[in-house]
């Protein structure tokens, strides 16, 4: 079956991926799989990053059950004393997630409490960024990850070192040397053709290539785009392979984030040298309604990674993978008259993985010292946070990456430090 | 200041970036015309017949209430209409102003919504503020219509500040809370699930309005939502309009390029003020400017999914049901009318992967 180029278009017009709109593809597809193979075994430890996107309660995620003053200011939303599931006299989980729970007795979790940044920005995208790059000051353009990144993985041939399970490039991993696959499902990560002419899908997609070569030249960039363009079709092809014959060993939940979670431990299982895998779970922007919002957030947070260190488990993998959260806020100590909450500032954040010394580390937030915004006082600097991951996990020079003077808070102090 | 080459490449120009590209015919039409009369002939675009189009977009019984259906119904309009900076600026507007059908649930709100930014897309800026701060949808989206006094709910407050009118930096957060109360009575109702959310009205309730003195921006008033768009919008600090600035700056982003040196913005923010806040004057002085049509602004974009998808179908002039595109939309993150977050889909290179805007 052959095409006039206008067919061809029309054809496929709607049919390709975001990737697929870059020029200058070379699809000498098979490039790399060599490269991937061998890299499989210098691949000893990944992290899994997950965002908890608009902003998480968490006061009513790690509840200071104990404060009285706790349920003065969250008298619309407030989760009752008897019903949070404790970790100590004075914090306790939120009821619905049993499945953290679980993995706290089992010593295999750190709370970070009281995590942000001095001045917070209360604007969800300001906040993004600053997370994001690990800069206040908004002058670094590249994610905390990405800086890692660009000194340790660039040039080494491996377009799945990071990957992010992520409708768009989380910024956290943007690298000025290191190609990033984005993602959201693996059936929409492919270059697809006309279904009905499979055997012709080379033809097509060089027919492609080169009609659109001129339509988007960019002068600047003419070179990182052709390779993002490589690097996109290598990622594809190895990433098609890695969920075919998967037994997963734990239970996901039913939902996006379960389906991400599952696909990193299909690749993490698929040992091709992965090492910062990134997830995302959105929703947690609760300005009305939370009483009926959280609960099921926070229920699947708890839920996709208990699963996912189940099924970590039952592959004898769960050693080589440690999960950190992150969220862009933290939310206002007293509800609002709409049963939510408004942005706020420091929030707990989660650990989990074999190697952290199971604890909480920080204070139970004080609520009766807030600031002129009625927002908590930050207690743990993030890039003390970030900052303990590289240098304990990732075994990083974390002051070159993030400035000096960020303490290390020590919820990683097992044999993997 | 350099003088306008205009000839055929120039008008194949302007068509992509005012519209979603062009026929060979048609760009040969448009080139024909000359600079002001091709300019004017997209901007000045009430003055097009549209009846044939609405007829036949009508005759094609799309199920508009499915998400799918006004998916096509949108795409329909992009690829067809012969308005197309009208359906370019109603894009422009739904990524600007953007809601959710995740959220706001009710699919013709959605489609309503749609059509008011079209309605007010190239008028007075004060109209298309009012109109989407009382839409439905949008009070849905953003929680306005569960804004009451005592403790008001500061998410449209803040947005309407921060991503729809003035930008970062222009206001505290002690204004958040002060246009936040100046928001509460802007409401909805019957807004239920017992006809699937669809029948949601605007409505000003002063039962649950806050009455009391507020400081906006350095005005004190018993400011009520109109007052308080008006603070917003008349906005000037010592370099200018701070609205003309934030919206110029915009438009130039998605018309023509990343970051525009500040001469520009200025010249845009100008218009704006001698225009009395008219898109449709800040989008001629965009189209007829000379940085327009430098080579730097040319051949320089990275097509949304959206606008790719349009556009192969219109410069080709493919025909389409638009069934399959929207569904391979959602495949390519970007499934009309379902953004991620309030902030919308952003445009340009941030589509690559490898880099995002900084």
């Amino acid at each position: 079956m052959s095409f006039s180029r206008r067919d061809f278009l029309l054809r496929s017009a709607g049919f390709v991926t975001v990737s697929a709109m870059v020029p200058k593809w070379s699809v000498a597809a098979s490039r790399g799989f060599e490269a991937v193979e061998a890299d499989a075994a210098a691949s000893e430890r990944t992290l899994v990053i997950l965002e908890l996107m608009g902003g998480n309660d968490g006061l009513n995620t790690v509840i200071p059950y104990a404060d009285a003053k706790y349920g003065q200011l969250r008298s619309r939303i407030g989760i009752p004393s008897n019903t949070v599931l404790p970790l100590d006299s004075k914090l306790g989980l939120h009821p619905k997630m049993t499945g953290l729970k679980a993995l706290w007795d089992a010593q295999r979790v750190a709370v970070v409490e009281n995590v942000g940044y001095p001045n917070s920005s209360l604007s969800h995208f300001a906040s993004r960024d600053i997370w994001h790059t690990a800069d206040p000051s908004l002058v670094e353009h590249r994610g905390w990850l990405g800086r890692w990144a660009d000194a340790n993985l660039a040039g080494n041939g491996n377009p799945l070192s990071c990957t992010a399970i992520s409708s768009s490039l989380p910024r956290t991993l943007l690298a000025d040397n290191v190609q990033v696959p984005s993602f959201l499902t693996l059936a929409t990560y492919s270059y697809q053709t006309d279904g009905a002419a499979a055997g012709d899908r080379n033809n097509q997609v060089n027919t492609f290539l080169k009609q659109s070569s001129q339509e988007y030249e960019l002068p600047t960039a003419a070179d990182a785009v052709g390779q993002l363009g490589e690097d996109a079709i290598a990622s594809s092809n190895v990433l098609q392979t890695v969920g075919s014959g998967y037994v997963a060993a734990g239970t996901y939940p039913a939902n996006s984030l379960g389906s991400a979670l599952l696909l990193i431990a299909q690749i993490v299982n698929a040992n091709v040298g992965a090492r910062i895998l990134y997830a995302t779970y959105g929703g947690f922007d609760n300005h009305a309604a939370e009483d009926q919002a959280h609960d099921p957030l926070v229920q699947n947070v708890s839920d996709a990674i208990k699963a996912f260190f189940d099924d970590l488990d039952g592959h004898g993998k769960a050693h080589n993978v440690l999960l950190m959260t992150w969220s862009e806020f933290g939310r206002r100590a007293q509800d609002n008259a709409s049963n939510g909450t408004d942005h706020g500032t420091s929030a707990p954040h989660f650990v989990v993985g074999d190697a952290v010394g199971a604890g909480i580390y920080g204070n139970s937030p004080n609520l009766t010292n807030l600031d002129s915004n009625g927002n908590l006082l930050v207690e743990n600097d993030f890039r003390s946070y970030y900052g303990t991951i590289l240098a304990d996990w990732l075994k990083a020079d974390s002051a070159a990456i993030l400035g000096s003077g960020w303490p290390n808070l020590g919820f990683l102090n097992k044999r993997y430090v | 200041m350099t003088s306008i080459s205009w000839n055929r490449d120039a008008a194949a120009h302007l068509l992509r970036r005012a519209g979603f590209g062009g026929t060979p015919a048609e760009t040969d039409a448009l080139a024909d015309r000359g600079l002001d009369g091709a300019v004017s002939s997209l901007v000045d675009y009430d003055a097009v017949d549209v009846t044939a189009y609405e007829a036949a977009l009508a005759a094609r019984s799309y199920n508009i209430a499915t998400t799918r259906g006004i998916q096509q119904w949108f795409l329909d309009r992009m690829a067809n209409s012969p308005r197309p900076l009208e359906e370019k600026m109603t894009y422009f507007w739904n990524l600007h102003w953007t809601s959710g059908i995740s959220k706001v649930r009710g699919v013709t709100l959605m489609l309503n919504q749609n059509k008011t930014a079209r309605q007010a897309a190239v008028g007075r800026f004060d109209d298309l503020v009012v109109k989407m701060s009382s839409d439905p949808a949008m009070l849905v989206w953003l929680d306005n219509w569960l804004n009451r006094a005592a403790q008001p709910n500061e998410n449209y407050a803040r947005e309407l500040m921060e991503l729809y009118t003035l930008g970062i930096g222009n206001y505290t957060q002690s204004d958040v809370t002060a246009l936040a109360r100046a928001l509460t009575g802007w409401t909805v109702q019957n807004y239920r699930q017992a006809d699937n959310y669809n029948g949601a009205t605007f409505v000003n309730n002063p039962a649950i309005h806050d009455n009391g003195s507020k400081t906006l921006l350095g005005q004190t008033g018993n400011w009520n939502p109109t007052d308080a768009i008006n603070i917003l919008l008349t906005r000037t600090d010592a370099r200018g309009s701070v609205s003309g600035r934030f919206i110029g700056a915009k438009l130039w982003r998605f018309f023509v390029y990343d970051d525009p040196p500040d001469f520009i913005v200025d010249q845009l923010a100008a218009v704006w003020v001698s225009s009395g806040r008219v898109v449709r004057e800040v989008l001629r002085a965009i189209f007829t400017s000379p940085e327009f049509y430098e080579p730097h602004a040319r051949k320089t974009w990275v097509r949304s999914p959206v606008e790719y998808a349009v556009a192969s179908i219109r410069m080709l002039e493919g025909t389409s049901d638009f069934s399959s595109p929207a569904a391979s939309l959602n495949g390519m993150s970007q499934s009309l009318f379902d953004p991620e977050d309030a902030k919308g889909w952003d445009w340009g290179l941030s589509w690559l992967n490898s880099r995002q805007r900084r």
